[in-house]
C-alpha cells in the first residue's frame, strides 16, 4: 500500500475539481457563442449569472491548495503541482470571465449582431474551445507533447485574429457601415484571441509542473497589418 | 575564534611524508572522475571514494563517493538503515569499535586519508561529532566544555575560562548558563543541553563538524535555535548533519544527498533536489510516497 494515502487523495480530489472547472468553462464558450448566433439575450443572462459557478470552483480549489501547503509540506513535483494549479485556475477564471463578456455584448445589443458575425468568429472560438478541451487532456495524462502542441495552436487563432479585424475595419469604414454591430464584434473577436493566450498559459504551467521547466514564450508569426 | 589550543607539531621528517601523501592524494583526487559539479569554485575538505562498508556479511555502504565542500553544510537524508549515519560515522572512524566491521574504499580529510594517515585522537579533534540525543557528562557546564581541551593536555586557568566563554558563545549558549557554570550540566532543558554538545565540540577547534540528527529528540524552538546556530556556524566550520526531518535539510544545507540501501541515489544542490529531483526515488522519498 502507498504512503500517505491522505495526502494523495487531496492531490488527486484538486485534480478532478480542476478538470470540473475546465470543462464548465469550456461549455460555457459554447453557450456563449451559441447565444450570440442566435441572438439570445435570455441565453446570455443565464451565462452571466452562472458566472459565478466557476468563481466559487476557483475560489474552492484555492483553498484546497493553501490548506494542502499548510498541512502537507508538499516538495518537489507536488509543489509545482499546486504552484501550477494556482496558476492554472487563475488563467481558467479568466477565460470563464471572457465568455461572460461576450455573453454582456449579446445581453446589451440593441439589435440582431449574429446576421453581421463574419466567418472567422465561429471558426476561431471553434479553434478555441477545440485548445481547452485537448489542454484539459493534456492536463489529465500529464501529456507534455500535447501541452506544447496546443500551445502552438495559439498562432493559428492569431492568424484568424487578424483577419477578423481586417475585416470588421472594412464593415466599419463602409459607407453606411455598422459601428453599433462592428465594435461589439471586434470585442469579441478580441476576447476570443485573449481565451486563447489564457490556455497558451495554462499548457506552460502542465509543461512546469511535470518537468520544472519553463516553456519558452514563441513569438507569433500572424500577420499583424490590420489596416487593410 | 583565536586558537587557543595547539595540538604539538609532528616532526620535521613526519611533516615531509605527510607533505608526500598530501601531493599524491591531491593529484589522486583532482585525476578523480567523480568529482562533483562545480568542485573547481568549492574545495572538498572532506571526501570519500568508492566507500564500501560492511557489518560482517551485510554491505552498509556500497561505493559512495562524496565531496564535502569547507565552509557548507551537506545534509544525509534516505529511511532509516539506509547507511547515512553509518556514512557519517566512517568520516572520523567512529565505527572501528563496532565489531565485525570491514571499510573499503578510502576517505580523505585534508588531504590525508582517514584510516592510514592519522592518529584517531587527533582525526577526532580535527573533526568533531554531535549526537541524537543530548548527552552531558555528569559534571559543571564548564567542566563539561573544559573536558576536552583539558584532556589535550591545557591546563593554564585563564585560557580555559576563555575557551569556554568562547564555545558557548559560539554555541548561542553563554547568556543562558553564564551565571550557572559551575552547577550540573543535568539541570539544562534538552535544547540546552543539546548546544552545550556543541559547545563541547567547537571547544577543541575542530574544522568539521559531524551532526547525527541532532534536533530530533528536541522541541520546535530548540530546533530553530539549533538550526540558527548551525547556519552560523558554516562561516567558520565544515558541517555535515544526518537528519530525518526533510524541511531542515531544506532550511539549513547547501548541498543535500539521498541515501538508499547503503547507496547515493542523488547528490546535488539541497535547493534542486527539494525543487526538481532527478532521481524517482529521490521524489518518493522526499514526498513522503515510501520511507
Amino acid at each position: 500500500m502507498p504512503y500517505r494515502q491522505q495526502y494523495i487523495q487531496m492531490l488527486e480530489d484538486i485534480n478532478r475539481d480542476v478538470l470540473r472547472m475546465g470543462s464548465r468553462v469550456e461549455h460555457t464558450i459554447t453557450l456563449a457563442m451559441d447565444a450570440l448566433m442566435e441572438d439570445d439575450a435570455e441565453a446570455a443572462e443565464k451565462i452571466i449569472a452562472d458566472d459565478s459557478l466557476v468563481n466559487n470552483m476557483e475560489r474552492d480549489i484555492e483553498d484546497k491548495c493553501v490548506r494542502m501547503l499548510a498541512t502537507q509540506t508538499p516538495v518537489a513535483r507536488d509543489l509545482r503541482f499546486i504552484f501550477a494549479i494556482n496558476k492554472i485556475t487563475k488563467d481558467l477564471e479568466r477565460i470563464g470571465d471572457l465568455s461572460v463578456n461576450i455573453a454582456q455584448l449579446v445581453k446589451n445589443a440593441k439589435e440582431s449582431i449574429s446576421r453581421y458575425v463574419p466567418k472567422v468568429i465561429p471558426a476561431m472560438a471553434e479553434q478555441v474551445s477545440g485548445m481547452v478541451r485537448d489542454c484539459l487532456d493534456a492536463f489529465v495524462r500529464v501529456d507534455v507533447t500535447l501541452a506544447k502542441d496546443v500551445h502552438k495552436r495559439d498562432e493559428q487563432v492569431d492568424t484568424r485574429f487578424y483577419e477578423g479585424l481586417r475585416e470588421l475595419l472594412r464593415m466599419l469604414s463602409d459607407n453606411g457601415g455598422k459601428a453599433t454591430v462592428a465594435v461589439p464584434l471586434l470585442f469579441i473577436t478580441r476576447y476570443l484571441e485573449r481565451m486563447a493566450d489564457h490556455i497558451t498559459n495554462i499548457c506552460e504551467w502542465i509543461v512546469y509542473f511535470d518537468t520544472g521547466e519553463r516553456l519558452e514564450e514563441t513569438s507569433s508569426t500572424a500577420d499583424r497589418t490590420w489596416l487593410f | 575564534m583565536q586558537k587557543l589550543l595547539t595540538i604539538e607539531k609532528p616532526k620535521a621528517d613526519i611533516q615531509d611524508k605527510r607533505k608526500d601523501i598530501l601531493h599524491k592524494n591531491m593529484v589522486k583526487y583532482e585525476n578523480s572522475a567523480v568529482q562533483s559539479e562545480g568542485a573547481g569554485e568549492k574545495e572538498a575538505v572532506i571526501y570519500t571514494r568508492d566507500l564500501d562498508l560492511y557489518y560482517g556479511d551485510f554491505q552498509a555502504l556500497k561505493s559512495v563517493s562524496i565531496d564535502i565542500d569547507r565552509n557548507s553544510i551537506m545534509a544525509f537524508i534516505g529511511p532509516s538503515g539506509c547507511g547515512k549515519s553509518t556514512f557519517l560515522k566512517t568520516l572520523n572512524r567512529m565505527n572501528d569499535l563496532v565489531a565485525g566491521v570491514r571499510i573499503d574504499g578510502e576517505v580523505y580529510f585534508d588531504g590525508l586519508n582517514v584510516y592510514k594517515d592519522y592518529d584517531v585522537a587527533e582525526l577526532r579533534k580535527r573533526v568533531g561529532m554531535v549526537f541524537q540525543s543530548p548527552n552531558p557528562f555528569p559534571m559543571s557546564v564548564f567542566d563539561n566544555i573544559a573536558y576536552g581541551p583539558r584532556v589535550h593536555g591545557l591546563r593554564d586557568k585563564g585560557k580555559l575560562e576563555q575557551i569556554v566563554e568562547e564555545s558557548l558563545r559560539s554555541a548561542v549558549l553563554w547568556d543562558e548558563v553564564k551565571d550557572r557554570l559551575h552547577r550540573s550540566a543535568l539541570g539544562l532543558s534538552g535544547g540546552q543541553q543539546q548546544r552545550l554538545g556543541i559547545a563541547r565540540v567547537l571547544a577543541v577547534q575542530p574544522e568539521v563538524v559531524l551532526m547525527d540528527e541532532p534536533t530530533s529528540a528536541l522541541d520546535p524552538i530548540s530546533t530553530a535555535k539549533i538550526e540558527e546556530l548551525v547556519t552560523m556556524l558554516k562561516k567558520d566550520y565544515t558541517i555535515a548533519i544526518v537528519t530525518h526531518n526533510m524541511q531542515q535539510a531544506g532550511r539549513i544545507s547547501d548541498k543535500t544527498a539521498f541515501f538508499l540501501h547503503g547507496e547515493v541515489v542523488e547528490m546535488g544542490a539541497t535547493e534542486e533536489i527539494f525543487y526538481s529531483p532527478k532521481d524517482k526515488r529521490t521524489e518518493d522519498y522526499i514526498s513522503g510516497r515510501f520511507g
